[in-house]
Protein backbone atom coordinates (compact mmCIF):
# COMPACT_ATOMS: atom_id res chain seq x y z
CA UNK A 1 0.00 0.00 0.00
CA UNK A 2 2.86 2.64 0.80
CA UNK A 3 4.27 1.51 -2.64
CA UNK A 4 1.37 2.85 -4.28
CA UNK A 5 0.56 5.62 -2.21
CA UNK A 6 4.47 6.70 -3.13
CA UNK A 7 3.71 6.17 -6.83
CA UNK A 8 0.80 8.07 -6.83
CA UNK A 9 2.82 10.84 -5.30
CA UNK A 10 5.53 11.05 -7.76
CA UNK A 11 3.46 10.34 -10.32
CA UNK A 12 0.77 13.56 -9.60
CA UNK A 13 2.94 15.71 -7.83
CA UNK A 14 5.89 15.25 -9.36
CA UNK A 15 5.78 13.82 -13.05
CA UNK A 16 2.73 15.32 -14.34
CA UNK A 17 3.57 19.14 -13.35
CA UNK A 18 6.98 18.10 -15.29
CA UNK A 19 5.03 16.70 -18.31
CA UNK A 20 2.29 19.55 -18.20
CA UNK A 21 4.89 22.13 -17.93
CA UNK A 22 6.71 20.57 -20.80
CA UNK A 23 3.13 20.63 -22.96
CA UNK A 24 2.40 23.47 -22.66
CA UNK A 25 5.46 25.77 -23.02
CA UNK A 26 6.40 23.45 -26.18
CA UNK A 27 3.65 25.20 -27.89
CA UNK A 28 5.75 28.26 -28.21
CA UNK A 29 8.69 27.16 -27.56
CA UNK A 30 10.27 23.96 -28.29
CA UNK A 31 12.51 22.66 -25.55
CA UNK A 32 15.72 21.17 -24.81
CA UNK A 33 15.19 17.21 -25.49
CA UNK A 34 17.58 14.65 -24.12
CA UNK A 35 17.59 11.72 -22.59
CA UNK A 36 17.89 12.41 -19.23
CA UNK A 37 17.93 9.86 -15.79
CA UNK A 38 15.44 9.63 -13.57
CA UNK A 39 17.49 12.10 -11.37
CA UNK A 40 17.63 14.79 -14.01
CA UNK A 41 14.24 14.10 -14.67
CA UNK A 42 12.87 14.54 -11.56
CA UNK A 43 14.94 17.38 -10.68
CA UNK A 44 13.35 19.41 -13.63
CA UNK A 45 10.50 18.42 -12.23
CA UNK A 46 10.92 19.75 -9.23
CA UNK A 47 12.70 22.96 -10.32
CA UNK A 48 9.31 23.49 -12.46
CA UNK A 49 6.98 22.96 -9.55
CA UNK A 50 8.90 24.40 -6.65
CA UNK A 51 6.94 28.13 -7.51
CA UNK A 52 3.50 26.65 -8.49
CA UNK A 53 3.81 24.29 -5.12
CA UNK A 54 4.34 27.21 -3.32
CA UNK A 55 1.69 29.27 -5.06
CA UNK A 56 -1.23 26.36 -4.48
CA UNK A 57 0.11 26.07 -0.91
CA UNK A 58 -0.30 29.49 0.14
CA UNK A 59 -3.46 29.93 -1.70
CA UNK A 60 -5.89 26.99 -0.58
CA UNK A 61 -4.59 27.92 3.08
CA UNK A 62 -5.53 31.23 2.95
CA UNK A 63 -7.52 33.02 -0.56
CA UNK A 64 -11.12 32.39 -0.14
CA UNK A 65 -12.06 30.86 -3.24
CA UNK A 66 -8.91 28.63 -3.30
CA UNK A 67 -9.56 27.70 0.24
CA UNK A 68 -13.11 25.98 -1.03
CA UNK A 69 -13.17 25.46 -4.31
CA UNK A 70 -13.02 23.03 -6.05
CA UNK A 71 -14.08 20.19 -4.25
CA UNK A 72 -16.11 21.61 -0.86
CA UNK A 73 -16.13 20.43 2.45
CA UNK A 74 -16.87 22.07 5.73
CA UNK A 75 -13.25 22.75 6.69
CA UNK A 76 -13.12 21.47 10.67
CA UNK A 77 -10.96 22.66 13.11
CA UNK A 78 -7.25 22.49 12.73
CA UNK A 79 -6.66 19.36 15.53
CA UNK A 80 -9.97 17.59 13.29
CA UNK A 81 -7.85 18.12 10.15
CA UNK A 82 -4.72 16.69 11.65
CA UNK A 83 -7.15 13.69 12.97
CA UNK A 84 -7.85 12.64 9.63
CA UNK A 85 -4.84 12.83 8.20
CA UNK A 86 -3.43 10.18 11.32
CA UNK A 87 -6.39 7.78 10.21
CA UNK A 88 -5.58 8.08 6.75
CA UNK A 89 -1.97 7.47 7.33
CA UNK A 90 -2.95 4.57 9.97
CA UNK A 91 -4.88 2.72 6.87
CA UNK A 92 -2.22 3.63 4.25
CA UNK A 93 0.52 1.81 6.43
CA UNK A 94 -1.83 -0.90 7.90
CA UNK A 95 -1.77 -4.08 6.46
CA UNK A 96 -5.29 -4.93 6.26
CA UNK A 97 -6.89 -1.57 5.21
CA UNK A 98 -10.46 -3.39 4.77
CA UNK A 99 -10.57 -4.15 8.25
CA UNK A 100 -10.21 -0.73 9.27
CA UNK A 101 -12.71 0.35 7.14
CA UNK A 102 -15.40 -1.64 7.81
CA UNK A 103 -14.74 -1.56 11.40
CA UNK A 104 -18.41 -2.05 12.98
CA UNK A 105 -19.28 0.36 16.51
CA UNK A 106 -17.99 -2.36 18.91
CA UNK A 107 -15.21 -2.81 17.68
CA UNK A 108 -14.52 0.85 18.80
CA UNK A 109 -13.32 2.35 22.34
CA UNK A 110 -15.51 1.65 25.23
CA UNK A 111 -14.96 4.86 26.55
CA UNK A 112 -17.82 6.97 25.88
CA UNK A 113 -17.47 9.62 23.45
CA UNK A 114 -18.46 13.49 23.38
CA UNK A 115 -17.03 14.25 20.41
CA UNK A 116 -20.27 13.80 17.60
CA UNK A 117 -17.08 12.49 15.62
CA UNK A 118 -15.94 9.96 18.07
CA UNK A 119 -19.78 8.85 18.54
CA UNK A 120 -19.39 7.67 14.65
CA UNK A 121 -18.24 3.71 13.99
CA UNK A 122 -14.12 3.78 13.24
CA UNK A 123 -15.15 2.75 10.13
CA UNK A 124 -17.20 5.30 9.37
CA UNK A 125 -15.11 7.80 10.68
CA UNK A 126 -12.13 6.20 8.74
CA UNK A 127 -14.03 6.75 5.24
CA UNK A 128 -15.32 10.19 5.97
CA UNK A 129 -11.63 11.03 6.93
CA UNK A 130 -10.54 9.33 3.85
CA UNK A 131 -12.92 11.37 1.96
CA UNK A 132 -12.01 14.57 3.43
CA UNK A 133 -8.27 14.22 2.40
CA UNK A 134 -8.93 13.12 -0.87
CA UNK A 135 -11.26 16.14 -1.21
CA UNK A 136 -8.31 18.30 0.24
CA UNK A 137 -5.60 16.71 -2.13
CA UNK A 138 -7.87 17.12 -5.32
CA UNK A 139 -8.48 20.58 -4.53
CA UNK A 140 -5.10 21.22 -4.02
CA UNK A 141 -3.31 19.59 -7.05
CA UNK A 142 -6.08 21.43 -9.18
CA UNK A 143 -4.71 24.48 -8.11
CA UNK A 144 -1.38 23.01 -8.48
CA UNK A 145 -2.12 22.07 -12.18
CA UNK A 146 -3.27 25.15 -12.98
CA UNK A 147 -0.26 26.89 -11.99
CA UNK A 148 2.01 24.74 -13.50
CA UNK A 149 -0.11 25.59 -16.73
CA UNK A 150 0.30 29.03 -16.24
CA UNK A 151 4.04 29.13 -15.71
CA UNK A 152 4.44 27.14 -18.57
CA UNK A 153 2.59 29.26 -20.74
CA UNK A 154 4.48 32.45 -19.14
CA UNK A 155 7.67 30.51 -19.90
CA UNK A 156 6.96 30.00 -23.85
CA UNK A 157 5.81 33.74 -23.83
CA UNK A 158 8.93 34.76 -22.32
CA UNK A 159 11.06 32.63 -24.45
CA UNK A 160 8.94 34.38 -27.47
CA UNK A 161 10.02 37.61 -27.04
CA UNK A 162 13.62 36.91 -26.75
CA UNK A 163 14.75 38.27 -30.11
CA UNK A 164 12.59 41.37 -29.61
CA UNK A 165 14.00 42.28 -26.11
CA UNK A 166 17.81 41.54 -27.69
CA UNK A 167 17.34 44.39 -30.40
CA UNK A 168 17.22 46.25 -27.42
CA UNK A 169 18.95 44.86 -24.18
CA UNK A 170 19.84 48.14 -22.39
CA UNK A 171 15.81 48.51 -21.92
CA UNK A 172 14.67 45.19 -21.32
CA UNK A 173 17.86 44.44 -18.84
CA UNK A 174 15.85 42.35 -15.87
CA UNK A 175 13.46 40.23 -18.32
CA UNK A 176 16.49 39.51 -20.92
CA UNK A 177 18.27 38.56 -17.56
CA UNK A 178 15.63 36.10 -16.44
CA UNK A 179 15.70 34.62 -20.38
CA UNK A 180 19.17 33.94 -20.39
CA UNK A 181 19.03 32.51 -16.61
CA UNK A 182 16.56 30.43 -16.63
CA UNK A 183 14.59 29.46 -19.91
CA UNK A 184 17.24 29.96 -22.95
CA UNK A 185 19.33 27.00 -20.82
CA UNK A 186 16.20 24.89 -21.65
CA UNK A 187 15.70 25.64 -25.02
CA UNK A 188 16.61 23.20 -27.91
CA UNK A 189 19.78 24.75 -29.69
CA UNK A 190 18.39 24.04 -32.91
CA UNK A 191 15.25 26.39 -32.17
CA UNK A 192 18.33 28.93 -32.18
CA UNK A 193 19.75 27.96 -35.06
CA UNK A 194 16.71 26.86 -37.28
CA UNK A 195 14.65 29.82 -36.48
CA UNK A 196 14.58 33.34 -36.47
CA UNK A 197 14.09 33.37 -32.61
CA UNK A 198 17.16 35.07 -32.07
CA UNK A 199 15.88 38.30 -34.49
CA UNK A 200 13.49 40.96 -33.25
CA UNK A 201 10.07 39.69 -35.01
CA UNK A 202 9.73 42.56 -36.90
CA UNK A 203 12.67 42.00 -39.00
CA UNK A 204 10.93 38.76 -40.08
CA UNK A 205 14.44 36.81 -40.68
CA UNK A 206 14.28 33.80 -42.77
CA UNK A 207 16.65 31.00 -42.45
CA UNK A 208 18.68 30.10 -45.58
CA UNK A 209 20.73 26.73 -45.21
CA UNK A 210 23.39 25.59 -47.48
CA UNK A 211 23.40 21.62 -46.87
CA UNK A 212 26.10 19.45 -48.06
CA UNK A 213 25.57 15.72 -48.21
CA UNK A 214 27.89 12.84 -47.64
CA UNK A 215 27.62 11.80 -51.19
CA UNK A 216 28.70 15.68 -51.77
CA UNK A 217 25.36 16.95 -53.20
CA UNK A 218 24.80 21.03 -51.98
CA UNK A 219 21.27 22.05 -51.48
CA UNK A 220 20.34 25.23 -50.67
CA UNK A 221 16.54 26.48 -49.59
CA UNK A 222 14.74 27.66 -46.59
CA UNK A 223 14.23 26.31 -43.52
CA UNK A 224 10.83 25.11 -43.46
CA UNK A 225 10.45 22.80 -40.30
CA UNK A 226 13.18 20.95 -38.59
CA UNK A 227 12.92 17.32 -36.58
CA UNK A 228 14.11 16.49 -33.04
CA UNK A 229 14.26 12.83 -31.50
CA UNK A 230 14.01 11.90 -28.28
CA UNK A 231 17.55 12.07 -27.67
CA UNK A 232 17.40 15.75 -28.73
CA UNK A 233 19.35 15.21 -31.75
CA UNK A 234 18.19 16.55 -35.43
CA UNK A 235 16.89 13.80 -37.32
CA UNK A 236 15.97 16.25 -40.62
CA UNK A 237 15.42 19.49 -41.72
CA UNK A 238 12.23 20.33 -44.23
CA UNK A 239 12.97 22.92 -46.40
CA UNK A 240 10.95 24.92 -49.56
CA UNK A 241 12.33 26.63 -52.54
CA UNK A 242 15.22 24.36 -52.64
CA UNK A 243 17.93 24.50 -55.13
CA UNK A 244 20.78 21.75 -56.00
CA UNK A 245 24.34 23.23 -57.26
CA UNK A 246 25.43 21.25 -60.19
CA UNK A 247 29.20 20.55 -59.59
CA UNK A 248 29.67 18.36 -62.10
CA UNK A 249 28.38 21.08 -64.61
CA UNK A 250 30.86 23.88 -62.56
CA UNK A 251 34.05 21.06 -62.77
CA UNK A 252 33.06 20.77 -66.39
CA UNK A 253 33.05 24.63 -67.05
CA UNK A 254 36.61 25.26 -65.02
CA UNK A 255 38.22 22.40 -66.76
CA UNK A 256 37.00 24.18 -69.91
CA UNK A 257 38.76 27.62 -69.57
CA UNK A 258 41.73 26.47 -71.12
CA UNK A 259 45.17 28.55 -71.04
CA UNK A 260 44.89 31.03 -74.01
CA UNK A 261 47.09 29.99 -76.61
CA UNK A 262 49.76 32.15 -78.23
CA UNK A 263 49.05 31.17 -81.76
CA UNK A 264 47.98 34.61 -83.54
CA UNK A 265 46.54 32.64 -86.66
CA UNK A 266 43.98 31.36 -84.14
CA UNK A 267 40.42 33.21 -84.56
CA UNK A 268 39.34 32.54 -80.89
CA UNK A 269 42.38 32.00 -78.66
CA UNK A 270 40.63 31.72 -75.54
CA UNK A 271 37.47 29.04 -75.20
CA UNK A 272 36.74 31.73 -72.04
CA UNK A 273 38.05 34.50 -70.91
CA UNK A 274 40.30 32.99 -68.02
CA UNK A 275 40.95 36.11 -65.97
CA UNK A 276 37.33 36.13 -65.85
CA UNK A 277 35.78 33.94 -62.63
CA UNK A 278 33.36 31.39 -63.57
CA UNK A 279 30.39 32.75 -61.72
CA UNK A 280 28.28 29.75 -59.50
CA UNK A 281 25.37 31.24 -59.71
CA UNK A 282 24.43 29.70 -63.05
CA UNK A 283 25.28 26.59 -61.84
CA UNK A 284 22.07 26.57 -58.96
CA UNK A 285 19.46 24.21 -60.54
CA UNK A 286 15.87 24.96 -58.95
CA UNK A 287 14.49 21.26 -57.57
CA UNK A 288 10.59 21.11 -58.49
CA UNK A 289 8.09 20.94 -55.44
CA UNK A 290 7.12 23.01 -52.48
CA UNK A 291 8.35 20.79 -49.69
CA UNK A 292 12.66 18.82 -49.64
CA UNK A 293 13.58 16.70 -46.71
CA UNK A 294 16.73 16.22 -46.05
CA UNK A 295 17.40 13.36 -43.09
CA UNK A 296 20.30 13.25 -40.73
CA UNK A 297 21.82 10.56 -41.68
CA UNK A 298 22.68 12.27 -45.27
CA UNK A 299 23.64 15.82 -43.81
CA UNK A 300 27.62 16.21 -43.76
CA UNK A 301 27.73 20.13 -43.33
CA UNK A 302 25.30 23.16 -42.71
CA UNK A 303 25.78 26.09 -43.17
CA UNK A 304 23.16 28.64 -41.32
CA UNK A 305 22.26 31.94 -42.92
CA UNK A 306 19.83 34.54 -41.81
CA UNK A 307 18.60 36.33 -44.20
CA UNK A 308 16.69 39.77 -44.65
CA UNK A 309 13.47 39.90 -45.88
CA UNK A 310 12.64 41.10 -49.62
CA UNK A 311 11.91 44.59 -48.93
CA UNK A 312 15.58 45.11 -47.68
CA UNK A 313 17.13 43.49 -50.36
CA UNK A 314 15.71 45.55 -52.67
CA UNK A 315 16.32 48.74 -51.29
CA UNK A 316 19.73 47.75 -50.69
CA UNK A 317 20.59 46.81 -53.73
CA UNK A 318 18.73 50.00 -55.27
CA UNK A 319 21.04 51.74 -52.87
CA UNK A 320 24.43 50.09 -54.24
CA UNK A 321 23.89 49.95 -57.53
CA UNK A 322 22.50 53.89 -57.60
CA UNK A 323 25.58 55.02 -56.15
CA UNK A 324 26.75 56.60 -58.69
CA UNK A 325 23.67 57.65 -60.61
CA UNK A 326 20.76 58.28 -58.45
CA UNK A 327 17.25 56.80 -59.15
CA UNK A 328 18.43 54.69 -62.27
CA UNK A 329 17.78 50.91 -61.56
CA UNK A 330 14.77 49.24 -60.53
CA UNK A 331 15.35 45.85 -58.73
CA UNK A 332 12.42 43.35 -57.81
CA UNK A 333 12.83 40.25 -56.29
CA UNK A 334 11.55 37.63 -58.58
CA UNK A 335 9.61 34.62 -57.64
CA UNK A 336 10.65 31.12 -56.93
CA UNK A 337 8.41 30.05 -59.73
CA UNK A 338 10.00 32.48 -62.37
CA UNK A 339 13.77 30.97 -61.10
CA UNK A 340 12.16 27.78 -61.33
CA UNK A 341 10.78 28.05 -64.86
CA UNK A 342 13.57 29.20 -66.12
CA UNK A 343 16.78 27.48 -68.44
CA UNK A 344 18.59 30.76 -68.01
CA UNK A 345 18.27 31.89 -65.07
CA UNK A 346 21.41 34.48 -65.57
CA UNK A 347 20.36 36.73 -67.98
CA UNK A 348 16.06 37.67 -69.34
CA UNK A 349 15.32 39.65 -72.60
CA UNK B 1 24.86 17.73 -28.35
CA UNK B 2 25.25 19.80 -25.25
CA UNK B 3 25.71 23.27 -25.96
CA UNK B 4 26.06 26.69 -24.71
CA UNK B 5 22.78 28.57 -25.78
CA UNK B 6 24.09 31.84 -24.01
CA UNK B 7 27.25 31.64 -26.06
CA UNK B 8 26.03 30.86 -28.82
CA UNK B 9 22.84 33.80 -28.65
CA UNK B 10 25.31 35.76 -28.37
CA UNK B 11 27.39 34.80 -31.23
CA UNK B 12 24.18 34.90 -33.54
CA UNK B 13 23.73 38.47 -32.80
CA UNK B 14 26.50 39.54 -33.32
CA UNK B 15 25.91 39.58 -36.42
CA UNK B 16 23.30 41.46 -38.41
CA UNK B 17 21.50 39.35 -41.45
CA UNK B 18 21.01 43.36 -42.96
CA UNK B 19 24.91 44.38 -42.37
CA UNK B 20 26.04 40.67 -44.00
CA UNK B 21 23.12 41.00 -46.70
CA UNK B 22 24.89 44.16 -48.02
CA UNK B 23 28.40 43.36 -47.46
CA UNK B 24 27.57 40.67 -50.14
CA UNK B 25 25.31 42.43 -52.17
CA UNK B 26 28.37 44.98 -52.39
CA UNK B 27 30.70 42.29 -53.46
CA UNK B 28 28.55 40.78 -56.14
CA UNK B 29 26.98 43.71 -57.56
CA UNK B 30 30.86 45.17 -58.14
CA UNK B 31 32.01 42.06 -59.24
CA UNK B 32 29.65 41.95 -61.65
CA UNK B 33 28.97 45.79 -62.55
CA UNK B 34 30.34 45.77 -66.32
CA UNK B 35 28.05 42.94 -67.01
CA UNK B 36 24.70 45.17 -65.44
CA UNK B 37 25.51 47.56 -67.45
CA UNK B 38 26.13 45.95 -70.84
CA UNK B 39 23.41 44.25 -70.50
CA UNK B 40 21.36 46.83 -69.17
CA UNK B 41 22.54 49.22 -72.24
CA UNK B 42 21.28 46.40 -74.59
CA UNK B 43 17.77 46.77 -73.43
CA UNK B 44 17.81 44.04 -71.12
CA UNK B 45 17.49 43.54 -67.88
CA UNK B 46 20.18 41.59 -65.82
CA UNK B 47 19.26 38.75 -63.02
CA UNK B 48 21.48 38.36 -60.18
CA UNK B 49 21.46 35.42 -57.93
CA UNK B 50 22.34 36.74 -54.08
CA UNK B 51 23.96 33.95 -52.06
CA UNK B 52 21.08 33.10 -50.07
CA UNK B 53 19.24 32.01 -53.54
CA UNK B 54 16.65 34.85 -54.45
CA UNK B 55 17.08 36.40 -57.57
CA UNK B 56 16.68 39.62 -58.15
CA UNK B 57 16.14 41.03 -62.03
CA UNK B 58 17.48 44.51 -61.86
CA UNK B 59 16.70 46.83 -64.86
CA UNK B 60 16.48 50.72 -66.21
CA UNK B 61 13.88 52.45 -64.15
CA UNK B 62 11.60 54.36 -66.21
CA UNK B 63 11.46 57.86 -65.49
CA UNK B 64 7.72 59.79 -65.31
CA UNK B 65 8.75 61.41 -68.49
CA UNK B 66 9.86 58.69 -70.68
CA UNK B 67 6.91 56.98 -69.58
CA UNK B 68 3.92 59.89 -70.61
CA UNK B 69 5.85 59.52 -73.97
Amino acid sequence: MIALVTTCFLIFYILVPGVLFRFLSSWFVPLKLFERTRTQEATFAVAVALLPFAAALFGVWNLPIMRHLPFPIVEGTYSERRQDYRRVATLLSSSDASRLLLASPSAASTSPSTSPLLSQSPGDANWRSLNRVLRRQGRFLAWYFTFVAIEGICFGLLAKRYGDWQSDPARHRVPLWFIRTFILPNISEWHLLLTSFNWPTKEKVDVSIDILQNDGLLYQGRVSDYFIGSDGKLTGILLENVNRFDREAFHEAQKARTPCTSDPSTSDPCSSDPEQPISSAIFWKPIPGSRFYIGQGSIANLNVRFVARDQTLISLAEKILDAEDANTYEVVVESEDEAANSQHPDIYS
Amino acid sequence: MVVDLKKLSDSLSRSSPEEDLRRDLQRIIRASKPQIEETLASGKSYVLRVPDGRRIRISRRIQPAEATN
